[in-house]
């Protein structure tokens, strides 16, 4: 287990800069989400840091030790693959035990590994059977036990629980939390859901086009984006532009703070009302495009003249069914207001 | 499958494989017939000689040494091409799957397919050209090399390997390729994140993984390699003398079609039970 340092990483695909001067710390013992769309360079920042490749330029640093030039198979990674990467030819036993085997430990040593890992991620007893036996689930449990049986410095997950359905995936979601808190091992995990990330991770990093967009807590992040992207990637976000265009929802009622290069409100901190809102709060005229009802809440799209469609939550199950086309009010309280960037 | 296939599904499959099995009727099964019938007749059935049924033609094989002999030399040079085709192909399949991407690979595979397009006769008399004295390639060393230079490689058995290697190659790459085109490359990543070596990575996963293909491969040298004549015949000069060569005078030197059919079915028969003897292998390799 070790803190894992990236300094000034940049990696060329011929003309194409998949990363571009990223500079990360993911903390021992830590639960670290990289977050972004396919092409951000998430999965390159990954296999750099696996070292299956050699960035270009920058550092990586493993325990303090600096490593960008060490192969993958001498860094003491483990690593689950999106499609878990199991060894089709060997049974489970053998396919979590490989690393052991490889580092000739011996066999009554390694059965004893074998059988306390499998019982970790609780497959004890299907230690015979072959990976094509097995469930979804089960695969994607050995593949965790196999990258974690060599006790490596870091755990590295690409995508993980992508394959997975979705009732299938919360599961492992909480599986996986749980074993990683019980093995304390320093984790960095690819994803493009953030509900995901924001479930996982204990600090997550936001990736596009290469570049690290923003790095901290969830929490952190979700409340202060440092920009419209990082809004709208983490949770959905209502933006307002600053200043607002002349043509800007006729009749709205705005106190915005100064100095921003946007604004954004998040769906559920919107009210929406049949007739104008009578506190002193921010209100937004509009028409109720569409209502989606899904069980505790309804998502709302509404739409702003002028200013496209906004997304609402609402929670209030009384609410009076409104009609399509209706005229309807967006309220929120001012602190729920998030200033994006400077102008 | 034919369980689970109603009764117009089965009509749709049947009129489906009719072609293949019209096919296979008309190309080997009765070929196949017709040479078994003339392997039981005193002569063949189309010459001035009354024909009658017998058994001579089998016992033939054993009543002297020199066919087993032959079949024997002709197994061994079986297995010599089959190991050297292995030996050179797998590995060239390997990289041509594993290293190798885009338009490189390409024109690789094309090399590798190229002795296909030629006729396999224009072939082996471009082998004789090379390895015979004073030929291409002594010529070649000479200027490379002090000294005059004899290799001495044509008509010896050396040269009958070298023709049938260049022939039969193209099998084990192609069958390699596509085996261990299907070994999922982050197999492969997963073992090296597991600090696997390269070796470690081709004894446990690679090779086994691909051992399906290799053994067809093997299966399609082997088999046809046993059998071979004409590349003996040229190459091989006065030690030439194979199994198959000596199956071939029956039919065109010595017109003797019933021996050289009984002949050929002692050879199928032993090939059958060579395969049969390595099934416990093989079956294990294609799991």
């Amino acid at each position: 287990m070790a803190e894992v340092s990236v300094r000034g990483v940049t990696m060329r695909f011929g003309e194409l800069k998949a990363l571009d001067d990223v500079t990360l710390d993911f903390v021992d013992g830590g639960f670290f989400a990289l977050l972004g769309p396919s092409g951000s360079g998430k999965t390159t920042l990954l296999r750099v840091i696996a070292g299956f490749l050699f960035p270009d330029e920058g550092e990586v640093r493993i325990a303090g030790q600096p490593v960008e030039r060490v192969p993958v198979e001498k860094r003491e990674i483990g690593m689950m693959f999106q499609n878990y990467a199991l060894f089709p030819n060997l049974t489970v036993a053998e396919n979590v035990g490989f690393g052991l085997r490889v580092r000739h430990v011996d066999r009554a040593e390694e059965r004893r590994r074998v059988g306390e890992v499998l019982e970790l991620v609780q497959l004890e007893g299907l230690g015979r059977r072959r990976p094509k036996e097995l469930s979804g689930g089960q695969r994607q449990r050995v593949a965790l036990a196999r990258a974690i049986v060599t006790n490596p410095k870091v755990l590295l997950l690409d995508e993980p629980l992508s394959a997975l359905d979705k009732a299938l995936r919360v599961d492992m979601q909480i599986e996986l939390k749980r074993i990683q808190r019980e093995v304390g091992i320093t984790t960095i995990f690819v994803t493009h859901d953030q509900e995901e990330a924001l479930t996982l991770a204990d600090r997550i990093g936001i990736l596009r086009d290469g570049r690290l967009v923003q790095a901290g807590p969830p929490r952190e992040v979700y409340n202060a984006p440092v920009d419209s992207f990082a809004a709208r990637f983490l949770g959905e976000a209502n933006l307002l532009p600053s200043p607002l265009p002349d043509t800007f929802a006729e009749g709205a009622r705005l106190a915005l703070p100064e100095g921003a290069a946007a604004y954004a409100v998040r769906p559920e901190a919107l009210t929406l009302t049949p007739t104008p809102p009578e506190d002193d709060v921010n209100a937004l005229p509009g028409r109720l495009v569409q209502r989606v009802f899904a069980g505790s809440m309804a998502t709302c799209v509404v739409d702003i003249g002028g200013g496209g469609t906004w997304k609402v939550i609402d929670r209030d199950p009384d609410l009076p069914q409104l009609p399509e086309g209706a005229a309807v009010w967006l309220s929120w309280d001012a602190e729920d207001t998030i200033p994006i960037g400077a102008a | 499958m034919a369980g689970t296939l109603n009764a117009g599904e089965g009509r749709r499959a049947a009129g489906l494989l009719a072609p293949a099995y019209l096919w296979l009727t008309l190309a080997v099964f009765m070929p196949l017939s017709a040479m078994l019938f003339f392997s039981f007749l005193t002569a063949p059935p189309f010459g001035n000689e009354p024909v009658a049924a017998t058994l001579a033609n089998y016992f033939a094989f054993f009543e002297t040494g020199t066919y087993g002999r032959l079949l024997w030399k002709s197994v061994k040079l079986g297995l010599w091409v089959t190991g050297l085709c292995i030996l050179i192909g797998y590995p060239c399949a390997l990289v041509l799957a594993k290293q190798i991407r885009g338009r490189a690979r390409e024109a690789l595979f094309l090399l590798v397919i190229l002795p296909f397009w030629s006729n396999s006769l224009v072939r082996i008399f471009s082998w004789a050209i090379v390895l015979r004295g004073n030929g291409v390639l002594e010529r070649a060393l000479d200027l490379v090399w002090p000294g005059d230079v004899r290799l001495g490689l044509m008509f010896t058995p050396a040269a009958v390997v070298i023709g049938l290697v260049h022939s039969y190659l193209p099998y084990v790459i192609l069958t390699s390729y596509l085996a261990l085109q299907a070994i999922d490359d982050d197999i492969i990543a997963a073992a090296r994140s597991l600090g696997a070596g390269r070796l470690t990575i081709l004894r446990r996963l690679v090779l086994p993984l691909s051992l399906s293909g290799l053994l067809a491969g093997a299966v399609l040298i082997f088999v046809p390699v046993v059998g071979s004549f004409m590349e003996p015949r040229i190459l091989g000069g006065r030690f030439g003398t194979y199994y198959g060569t000596v199956v071939e005078d029956q039919f065109v030197a010595v017109f003797n079609w019933p021996l050289g059919a009984a002949l050929s079915f002692i050879l199928l028969a032993v090939v059958l039970l060579i395969l049969a003897l390595s099934s416990p292998i093989l079956r294990k390799g294609l799991q």
